[in-house]
């Protein structure tokens, strides 16, 4: 398009064509009926005239203020009021909040996975009590319900068993949930003997 | 004037605020009339938009656009929306339906008026949502191609682009009117 139409075209609120593009258009015929048909159309538009609108358009929107005001606040309004605040956080302060909001998630999450395993553990835990507390420690060590097979329990703190292998750990139960490990020195002694040679100790002592 | 009885409302004297609705209810509901091309729901709309300006004037800073560019945004952001729900069942609208909604809203016109009318509301509602919204605001309402962009939020560029392609495309429309 002519420089000169466009020019015309974006001034399109100005009642007279230019001189400037009325004499192109003498000359340049494409430009001239351009110009006209934009004139054309800026006469025809405002023929296109509005209905006449309610009279009292103004009081009812005035009326309707009142009655909003009138009106006993419901729970939602409040809510909906509380909700309409705009917060304006700049953009990267939002999205490192949301990479932290997303870091915290994914680390309880891991927190939780790993606090499942340990409920696991303690599933086990409860199956030796339920077993030191009924069948005692000879039933122990072979009993199918047991965590650590392996490891020698002693039922009431004086009978402990042990089994032959490298990885002994003797334990005590307590009572009440709590067993309490038993070092070893001599882990190639069974138990008993240690408990007899310390009795015959106690006992000659005793003689002096 | 309407800015200093916006300043009285915001002051909590709600009936001046009487004054801004008949100060600029011809030109909103001039403009929603000609975007929806239906009375009642121009009013329906335009009350919306007087009412929901009310409750939100905290939000209105005179510093950034007058009242009216304020006002005009909010019509335009509710009758787009309304445009969106309506659209099947404006197309679906019968030819003889449409002149008799016509003649119903315009009963003091001539038959030659209305036939005019009817093919330039016709070759409007043919253009773009965002062709009209532009060519309506400037030509019908006479507001300037900046306060146009502060209202669409487009740069002025744009406007000016949609404007020049909203005529072509009248003029395409029109070409028997114009009588070329």
């Amino acid at each position: 398009m002519n420089e000169l139409c466009r020019r015309y075209q974006e001034s399109y609120g100005g009642p007279e064509m230019p001189e400037e593009l009325i004499r192109h258009g003498e000359e340049c015929e494409a430009c001239r009926e351009f110009a006209q048909c934009q004139q054309a159309l800026r006469q025809v538009m405002p023929r296109w005239k509005t209905p006449p609108f309610s009279a009292d358009f103004a009081l009812s929107v005035m009326s309707r203020l009142a009655e909003e005001d009138a009106k006993p606040r419901t729970f939602m309004d409040l809510l909906r009021e509380l909700l309409h605040v705009r917060l304006t956080i700049p953009a990267p302060v939002g999205a490192l909040a949301s990479m932290l909001l997303m870091f915290s998630v994914a680390l309880n999450f891991a927190f939780w996975l790993a606090g499942q395993n340990l409920a696991g553990q303690n599933l086990g835990q409860n199956a030796d009590v339920h077993v030191a507390e009924n069948y005692g420690a000879d039933s122990f060590l072979n009993h199918p319900a047991s965590s650590t097979p392996a490891a020698v329990t002693a039922a009431h703190g004086n009978s402990a068993q042990m089994i032959d292998g490298s990885l002994i750990i003797p334990r005590e139960y307590l009572g009440a949930g709590a067993f309490l490990l038993v070092p070893i020195f001599e882990p190639s002694l069974p138990v008993q003997e240690k408990q007899a040679g310390a009795d015959r100790e106690a006992d000659s002592h005793r003689d002096i | 004037m309407i800015e200093e009885w916006i300043e009285q409302c915001r002051k909590g004297q709600t009936r001046a605020y009487a004054r801004v609705v008949q100060a600029m209810q011809p030109k909103i509901l001039g403009f929603l009339y000609r975007m929806t091309q239906n009375r009642e729901l121009a009013e329906d709309l335009g009350q919306e938009a007087f009412f929901r300006a009310f409750r939100r004037l905290e939000n209105y800073d005179s510093e950034k656009s007058a009242f009216s560019t304020w006002l005009f945004t909010i019509a335009r952001n509710l009758c787009l929306d309304e445009l969106r729900k309506r659209r099947p069942v404006q197309i679906a609208l019968e030819e003889a339906d449409f002149q008799e909604s016509f003649r119903e809203e315009n009963p003091h016109r001539t038959a030659g008026d209305c036939e005019l009318e009817q093919k330039i509301m016709r070759a409007v509602d043919s253009l773009d949502e965002e062709f009209r919204e532009i060519f309506v605001l400037h030509e019908y309402e006479d507001l300037s191609l900046k306060e146009i962009a502060v209202i669409i939020g487009c740069p002025l560029g744009t406007i000016k682009s949609r404007l020049h392609r909203a005529r072509l495309h009248l003029q395409k429309k029109l070409a028997p009117v114009l009588c070329l």
